[in-house]
């Protein structure tokens, strides 16, 4: 299918003084038009980082320091072009037309987010006005649209409101509204409903979906709450230590999980429609970002941990049959050599 | 082992120049349940709804407004408390026996003392041990814990956030409280430190026979560790029931929309109906009339619009605030 954004070998490192933090460490995937990508994964595994990658928006001392974001962008003719977002410079006018434009992200503090000094119509407006050739009234209209299409009420009169006046599920909204206001091809979603109440986080889902829909765009949903996955996404990447250790379809990731991060973590959940007496935990914890490990990432925690091969071969993405990709050994050759039966195994947990 | 009858805490609201109340915020308004020994009680409910507030009144670190707290740590034999009315002289030797964990692990710790000193220090301020001796107790407590003996002399900044709740929960047990109230202990954590954490309070708990109060927002979680779950809405609360029941058969339309607003991370759940509650919760200081959920409820009638509904029993344990308990059939959590 049509490939929207394919990110290539990005490494996003932080250049601190206890060392190079490797946040985004050669990390691949791809989003196609119209689809939901799921990113989920532990705090510190890169989630935010790609995103801002993508965006552009990494700060020093944070760097980009390899790797291709291809974006896919359409022309007058129908056509498309592909252009690699990492050529460009990150403040010329191309970026600038395409972040904030084409592709738009929302965060997860709403009200952080939204200017405490100016009124929440002033905002979407000037965001209106950078990306179309518009004039200020018809910008206006656009953004009393944008508001009634995120359901809120009395669109005109809080137009005029700042963002303290307003719930945390409404600055939401305003932020959907603004970012949605130039029709992105693309909206990046970082955990967005993480602060937000569950009833809150059912209407704003609910929101995303049907506008979504409507819109005909491909959302980056990035999140740590695999429910909200399992809910949202068609395509899953899960992240360890800035790698995707496993892509594949949500249907197919959430029945059988390949990777033994992706199992462990779904072990490791209580959940609702299940007695589990003890939970599955993933023993140690994240190493510490200026370690180098050898081997693959996960070694130290992994339940099927292979002495001799995880500890010193650095695993490489492969596809399976049903076009998953998982960087692990368990299906590699390797692993058949030293156990045979380990690949086997994995697939029935 | 712990009753809490007609508990209201009224915070005021004031305005102008001298302070003037002009009315009251009732974060809590009317809560009973008690709690049997050796049980987990679960609290949910949406931020504002007052759950932690019901926790810190217990604590008595806050002053109820109104109602009694009957707390007997020793069983029905032993002595009698009422929380909500003894001075601070009397409440100190009772505090022992009740101890509170927090959310946040990074803050809840002071970063200028060693483990020693954090986890020893109720043992220091109730003169119970020193020196030596209370050295020994704070490693049992780390052994306890999971956590190395050799971390006594080190300071909080060098844990991570489920290492940090570990010595969280050291410093509330060393005491051997009875009773431990646990406002959102796992809700600051990543999902695999937050299984970890979650199997450690069980595992306490069937050791030192402990009773919990637990307080959370996430339903899978409370399922998982509650034995009971009560509901809470606006200061009240709306259900209360055994866990298998509550999840299984939800009797109050809040609770079947919270329970349907869980995700469930597993396939062919997808298709599930998500109930999508209008608006927002109400606002604290002006309720609106009758059932504080008619707004928002998609069964509300007229009666619900002007009566209040009381918490009532309608089998054995199981209690509900809500007139139309026994007409509606409500939809619970997918069990797979």
């Amino acid at each position: 299918m049509d490939t929207l954004l394919e990110v290539r070998n990005l490494q996003t490192h932080f250049f601190m003084a206890e060392g190079v933090a490797k946040a985004v460490d050669s990390t691949t995937f791809s989003i196609r038009r119209g689809q939901v990508l799921g990113v989920v994964g532990e705090s510190g595994c890169g989630k935010s980082v790609t995103a801002r990658s993508i965006m552009r928006m990494v700060r020093p001392p944070g760097h980009t320091v390899d790797g291709e974001i291809l974006y896919s962008r359409p022309e007058q003719n129908g056509q498309s072009a592909s252009i690699d977002l990492l050529q460009l410079p990150a403040t010329g006018t191309e970026m600038r037309a395409i972040r904030g434009g084409e592709i738009a992200m929302i965060f997860q503090e709403p009200r952080a987010s939204l200017s405490p000094v100016h009124r929440i119509g002033d905002q979407i407006t000037e965001n209106i006005l950078l990306h179309q050739d518009v004039s200020r009234a018809e910008a206006e209209e656009i953004a009393v649209d944008m508001l009634r299409q995120v359901h809120i009420p009395l669109a005109e009169q809080r137009l005029d409101a700042f963002a303290h006046q307003l719930s945390g599920g409404m600055c939401q909204r305003v932020m959907i509204a603004m970012a949605l206001s130039c029709h992105p091809s693309l909206l990046i979603a970082d955990e967005p409903t993480t602060a937000l109440d569950v009833t809150t986080e059912a209407q704003i889902l609910e929101l995303m979906q049907g506008l979504q829909a409507d819109l005909d765009m491909a959302i980056m949903f990035i999140t740590h709450d695999l429910g909200v996955v399992a809910d949202m996404a068609d395509e899953v990447a899960v992240m360890y230590l800035g790698k995707v250790v496993e892509q594949g379809a949500a249907a197919d990731i959430f029945r059988d999980p390949k990777h033994p991060y992706t199992i462990a973590l779904l072990e490791s959940l209580p959940r609702m429609d299940q007695e589990r007496e003890w939970l599955q935990t993933i023993r140690g914890v994240v190493p510490d970002p200026y370690s180098t490990l050898s081997g693959c990432p996960f070694h130290t925690r992994c339940a099927k941990f292979i002495e001799g091969v995880c500890d010193e071969i650095v695993p490489e993405p492969i596809t399976l049959e049903d076009n998953r990709e998982v960087r692990c050994l368990l299906y590699t050759e390797h692993a058949r050599q030293e156990r045979p039966q380990v690949a086997e195994d994995s697939s029935h947990s | 082992m712990l009753e809490v009858n007609g508990l209201k805490k009224h915070f005021p609201l004031t305005a102008g120049l001298f302070s003037k109340v002009v009315s009251h915020i009732k974060a809590v308004d009317g809560v009973d349940f008690a709690l049997k020994k050796g049980e987990t009680l679960g609290l949910v409910g949406e931020s504002g709804c007052g759950k932690t507030t019901v926790g810190r009144l217990i604590m008595r670190l806050y002053e109820p407004t109104a109602g009694s707290i009957q707390f007997r740590p020793h069983g029905e034999e032993g002595e009698d408390y009422d929380l909500a009315t003894l001075d601070n002289a009397s409440l100190r030797p009772v505090r022992s026996h009740l101890q509170m964990i927090f959310q946040d692990p990074y803050t809840s710790l002071n970063p200028r003392k060693t483990l020693l000193d954090i986890i020893g220090e109720p043992l220091r301020l109730n003169g119970m041990s020193r020196g030596a001796e209370l050295e020994d107790r704070v490693v049992e407590m780390l052994r306890l814990v999971g956590l190395r003996p050799e971390y006594i002399t080190r300071y909080p900044h060098a844990f991570s956030g489920g290492q940090r709740q570990r010595i969280g929960i050291a410093r509330a047990l060393i005491l051997n409280p009875t009773l431990v109230i646990a406002d959102e202990p796992v809700s600051a954590l990543d999902v695999s430190v937050q299984a970890q954490i979650l199997n450690l309070l069980k595992f306490l708990q069937r050791e030192l026979d402990l009773t919990y109060l637990f307080i959370a927002h996430d339903l899978g979680v409370v399922k998982h560790i509650s034995d009971r779950v009560a509901v809470m809405y606006v200061g009240k609360l709306v259900e209360l029931a055994d866990a298998d029941d509550l999840y299984r058969k939800p009797l109050h339309p809040y609770t079947e929309a919270l329970l349907s607003a869980v995700h469930v991370a597993g396939p062919a759940q997808s298709h599930r109906e998500r109930i999508v509650l209008e608006g927002e919760v109400a606002d604290p200081s002006n309720p609106p009339s009758g059932c504080y959920f008619h707004p928002r409820c998609r069964y509300a009638q007229d009666r619900c619009r002007q009566e209040t509904p009381e918490l009532q029993g309608v089998a054995e344990g199981r209690y509900v605030a809500c007139h139309l308990a026994d007409e509606l059939d409500l939809a619970g959590a997918a069990s797979g």
